[in-house]
């Protein structure tokens, strides 16, 4: 099949979303370097929704000459990532509202190309998309991670996610040169149809391929041991950054480690399967307890939410690692990919709220805020609940559908320490609830007044939180009727 | 001619002493320059499959030029980092970078 | 008859809570009358449920279920229904809760909060106790931590902070290895039933007990992995009873909380335990209940004497209150262990009794500590002098603590120890030696409690104690409520028996099959 005369309309999404960032980024030359331009954080919501909604329109099942794929996976994870992205950008704007040195302009349209990213890599069928995707998803991000470039922090972790995600690339790619090297083609779809016999061929060579990806992507969505980064880079970025980081970049990165390995990597009748199943268990366990051992120390709130979400990350491997049924697994991580975003994302809109309030990014930050502003104490703690997988929460049913999804695959051990660990992680999202709750607030802060983004951003990520959490079957069943 | 397992090995050497780069050197030019190195090992590797491998075709190739593109506009963006990183510390020095720590 | 009364019962507190978080927060009046309002239509509820209950059918009544999340393999159901076992521990609930509200009014900081988290916690409690699904039960369970942490952390004494992560971390990690063991039943009834499972639910209490006492599963269903599951459950449910060595988190949970919660914790929570001991561990494994009888009975006898022990060496007349808890959950256990009738009845006696003893016990310590400002036992004495009613009533609770006749603790503990020395031998060795043990455990009971009373109540009065004023008129309503439920029970033991025997009976069927 040639490229000329493929169903190009269904890159239609990504192309007006490249065009719209285009647009906004244009704009934004065109209205003087510096200046508050909240006008440019709407137009760039606007787009992502666009965006979003023509990913919906778009959903039929096609490809674009085995490079480009459309399916329920792809939609379903580019929505997510879209709204996510939105989410972030509503939060960015009462950031850059109080941080007048920052560049208005580029931040949206990064945002914006980092999206677009994220999406190529979604739908990617084929290693040489995927690499492109994921490079400008991680260059959009370097980018954003340095943007307050005359903050030394903020450099310092630019420079270091650089450093690193330019190595774990090259680690992608260094597998990836093999399995093109044994078979002659990059598609991942034909990939697989071979790959069972390359696997009886070259074990060592395959199995060395997956380990290598799997390192790359590793470093991608932080999991222990490939999460050295995190930590250092939350913390420098801007704070809406942060949010993208634990939340877009970390989806996205999950979004392909599933289409990778449950494309390519399972082999004919799961041969494979077993070559990396027993490794990603153990770097679930690891990630669990290092992320949730380590998370007990943090003073910092980002760094805080940064080993939170490397805990997070290892729960999400969790159905990777213990597959019953590969279609059955996906749903579980989409549920729990949903609802992390929403619990992340609303968390982090109160962490700006609060930080850029005080100035400090240290626990002392959110002392007594339940006295300074009870709606945004109760939706905190809300939402850290959730993330520690307390009743009544989305987090609730998303985590005991990892355990029951993991109990069902016969690893009852992982779906232990996973419980265990998240035992763990109560002492750290208490330790927060109870500065909200329980201590006086500092002498000069006074009553916090929330601007309207953030404001509309907690109540949808509170109401998304709590609705799935009492009636989880209007997603569930949603996620279970599509054909994956 | 020449086995295509030579060409292999020069590039997981080149892999490995890029990696050793990234992970020792202090000066951060040089970090950057050997994660160049690494991606030009993984250039190796592609074209050398492309061109005397089992199943030797032009998408390695085509995915070369692909990764060299892509890895100049790495290189640009760390580059920009490095320097405002530079007005910010006086110094490009690994180990005087030391702000964020555990 | 009303139809879905159970679901009723449970929302009813939540609403109440919702109601409030709409009432401004200076109108505290308002505020703790919708709370005692909503806590005593829930109240009366249960006790519509006690008279329409039919005493002589085993299975369950008020049977509601309901599909509520459907996993696509599995799916977790509302399902809600209520027994002989289940019933008085919801009569317990509501009366504890409604009274222990009534010893709050004094509590004027943050006024709105704490009757949110009461209700919060009153939901949690009745949902724990109706829950007919392993995942439903595990919910509510889980449920009341978030509030008992609050109310700890927020209103709690000098040791808050510590006391509330103490609580949150054990009884987190006991919800952990109890819902590992949930999902192992899940999981091994999923492995012998094959992907359909019976009805299509994974997690209901009632079908996971018919496939596990269907012999024709037993090579899946092994005694390796019935005794493991057991095991989990116990320790589960031991942190939460407490059991020796799991109890440390108890004593400061139950000093640092403030005296409503005290009530609550020691009246309802700590039952929580023994309902999902003889629901869950007996009810659907009772042949390893059985088999582990001999490890039960010694650590309910360890509990009797350790606790017993402890407090008679204390010096905070609360912590004794509260280490007089752990030596009388060892009946509960002893009970279970015998594998009796009587025995099995003693053990839900006991927490019954047990319930409103020890509510009113540490709702007058609250008393006390509220005139004296002190607990320290050595510098209270001679409080009959000068406060004779709170004195008396002190008196009366400690006397039901000890199990004197005509008091529920007396027919618990009897009924406890006739089973105990009732039990047949094959299921529990040595039961005369280990009932003869803790019988001297009683009687250290009598001492430390005797001897508490003597250094408080009667003695020289201390100068500064004698201006106190003497209980005030809203505090003879849980006063005369805790112990007049103590006395009825005492006197009329016909009045629980009757709901109870029927499903003692259809519990120990099990075994014997």
């Amino acid at each position: 099949m040639s490229a000329y005369n493929a169903n190009w309309s269904l890159m239609t999404p990504e192309i007006v979303l490249g065009i719209l960032a285009l647009v906004i980024f244009t704009i934004d030359f065109m209205t003087g370097v510096k200046g508050k331009k909240p006008f440019l954080g709407r137009m760039s919501i606007i787009a992502l929704l666009v965006t979003a909604v023509l990913v919906y329109i778009n959903r039929g099942a096609g490809t674009i000459a085995d490079i480009f794929i459309v399916d329920h996976f792809s939609t379903m994870f580019k929505i997510i990532l879209l709204v996510g992205v939105a989410i972030v950008i509503a939060i960015s704007m009462h950031y850059l509202d109080k941080n007048d040195d920052v560049y208005q302009g580029e931040f949206y349209s990064l945002m914006l190309f980092a999206a677009l990213g994220a999406m190529l890599m979604v739908s990617s069928a084929d290693l040489i998309t995927l690499y492109i995707g994921l490079e400008l998803l991680s260059i959009s991000s370097y980018c954003l991670a340095g943007f307050k470039k005359h903050n030394r922090k903020s450099t310092e972790g630019a420079i270091k996610y650089v450093v690193l995600g330019g190595t774990a690339s090259a680690f992608i790619l260094y597998g990836m040169s093999f399995l093109y090297g044994l078979t002659g083609t990059t598609s991942i779809i034909d990939i697989s149809q071979v790959i069972s016999s390359l696997y009886v061929d070259y074990p060592f060579i395959v199995v060395m391929s997956i380990l290598f990806m799997l390192a790359g992507f590793g470093f991608k969505i932080s999991i222990v041991p490939f999460h050295m980064w995190a930590p250092d880079v939350y913390e420098g970025s801007p704070t809406p950054v942060t949010a993208f980081l634990s939340v877009v970049s970390k989806i996205a990165g999950f979004a392909i480690v599933l289409r990778v390995f449950f494309t390519t990597f399972l082999g004919s009748e799961g041969v494979l399967y077993d070559e990396w199943t027993w490794i990603i268990a153990i770097i679930a366990t690891v990630t669990m307890i290092v992320g949730n051992l380590i998370a007990l120390t943090q003073k910092n709130i980002k760094r805080l939410m940064a080993y939170s979400g490397v805990a997070q990350a290892g729960y999400l491997l969790v159905p990777i690692a213990a597959i019953f049924i590969p279609s059955y697994s996906i749903g579980v991580i989409i549920f729990y990919s949903i609802v992390y975003v929403f619990m992340t994302l609303g968390a982090f809109a109160i962490i700006t709220l609060v930080t850029e309030d005080s100035g400090r990014d240290d626990f002392s930050s959110f002392s007594g805020l339940y006295k300074r502003s009870p709606y945004m104490a109760i939706a905190m703690s809300v939402f850290l609940l959730g993330l520690a997988g307390l009743p009544l929460t989305a987090g609730f049913v998303g985590k005991a559908w990892i355990f029951i999804s993991a109990a069902q695959a016969g690893m009852l051990w992982l779906a232990g320490v996973m419980f265990v660990t998240s035992v763990i992680s109560f002492y750290y999202y208490f330790g927060v609830i109870k500065q909200m709750f329980m201590n006086e607030p500092n002498p000069n802060d006074v009553e916090l007044k929330a601007p309207l983004s953030i404001s509309v951003v907690v109540t949808i990520a509170l109401a998304v939180t709590i609705i799935l959490g009492v009636l989880p079957g209007l997603m569930i069943d949603w996620i279970a009727y599509i054909q994956w | 001619m020449v086995p295509i397992t030579l060409y292999l090995s020069l590039a997981a050497i080149l892999f490995c002493v890029g990696l050793y780069g990234v992970l020792t050197r202090r000066h951060l030019v040089i970090v950057l320059a050997s994660v160049e190195l690494m991606l030009n090992a993984v250039n190796i590797n592609l074209v050398a499959f492309s061109s005397i491998g089992p199943y030797a075709d032009i998408t390695g190739q085509v995915f070369t030029l692909f990764i060299i593109s892509v890895a100049a506009a790495e290189v640009a963006v760390g580059l920009a980092i490095l320097i405002a990183l530079y007005r910010n510390r006086e110094s490009i020095d690994v180990i005087k970078h030391d702000l964020l720590r555990w | 008859m009303i139809p879905n009364l159970l679901s009723w019962l449970i929302f009813l507190p939540l609403a109440g809570a919702l109601l409030i978080l709409t009432v401004p927060k200076e109108n505290k009046n308002v505020i703790r009358s919708i709370a005692i309002g909503t806590s005593g239509v829930t109240l009366i509820v249960s006790l519509i449920l006690w008279g329409a209950f039919d005493r002589a059918f085993s299975g369950l009544q008020f049977y509601q279920a309901a599909p509520w999340i459907d996993l696509g393999l599995v799916r977790l159901n509302y399902e809600i229904g209520i027994d002989g076992l289940s019933l008085p521990l919801i009569i317990l609930t509501t009366i504890v809760t409604t009274l222990s509200l009534f010893a709050s009014l004094n509590i004027s900081e943050r006024v709105k909060e704490f009757y949110i988290w009461t209700l919060v916690l009153l939901t949690g409690m009745l949902g724990v106790f109706v829950a007919q699904d392993l995942f439903l039960f595990f919910l509510f369970f889980e449920l009341t931590l978030i509030p008992m942490f609050f109310i700890i952390g927020i209103w709690g004494g000098k040791e808050k902070t510590y006391a509330a992560f103490k609580f949150l971390v054990y009884t987190g990690l006991g919800s952990a290895i109890m819902f590992l063991s949930f999902l192992g039943m899940y999981y091994y009834a999923f492995q012998a039933t094959g992907l359909q499972m019976l009805g299509g639910s994974g997690f209901s209490i009632p079908i996971l007990t018919q496939i596990f006492a269907e012999p024709a599963f037993a090579e899946v269903l092994t005694t390796g992995v019935r005794g493991a599951l057991f095991l989990g459950l116990f320790v589960a449910f031991a942190i939460k009873l407490p059991v020796f060595p799991f109890h440390t988190w108890l004593p400061n949970a139950h000093v640092e909380a403030p005296t409503a919660a005290s009530m609550i914790l020691a009246g309802v929570l700590l039952k929580m335990g023994g309902y999902g001991l003889i629901r869950i561990g007996v009810g659907i494994l009772p042949d390893q209940a059985s088999r582990f009888a001999l490890l039960i009975a010694i650590l309910g006898v360890i509990n009797i004497i350790y606790g017993a022990l402890l407090a008679l060496v204390q010096t905070d007349l609360k912590r004794l209150v509260a280490f007089s808890s752990i030596s009388h959950m060892g009946i509960v256990l002893l009970g279970i262990a015998s594998f009796t009738a009587s025995g099995m009845q003693g053990a839900i006696f006991q927490l019954v009794s047990h319930g409103f003893i020890s509510a009113l016990l540490f709702f007058m310590v609250g008393a006390i500590y509220e005139r004296t400002k002190t607990r320290t036992i050595s510098e209270l004495g001679g409080l009959s002098k000068s406060v004779p009613v709170l004195a008396g009533f002190t008196l009366a609770a400690a006397m039901a603590s000890v199990g004197l006749p005509g008091l529920s603790g007396f027919v618990s503990e009897l009924l406890a120890f006739i089973g105990i020395f009732g039990a047949d031998a094959s299921i529990l060795p040595a039961a005369k030696t280990l009932g003869v043990i803790a019988g001297i455990g009683i009687i250290l009971t009598a001492a430390y409690l005797l001897w508490a009373m003597q250094r408080t109540t009667f003695g020289q009065l201390d100068d500064k104690y004698k201006e106190l004023s003497d209980a005030r008129p809203l505090e003879y309503v849980p006063m005369i409520g805790l112990l007049g439920f103590s006395i009825l029970i005492g006197v009329y033991p016909n009045i629980l028996s009757d709901v109870i025997n029927i499903t003692v009976i259809d519990i120990l069927s099990r075994i014997g099959g």
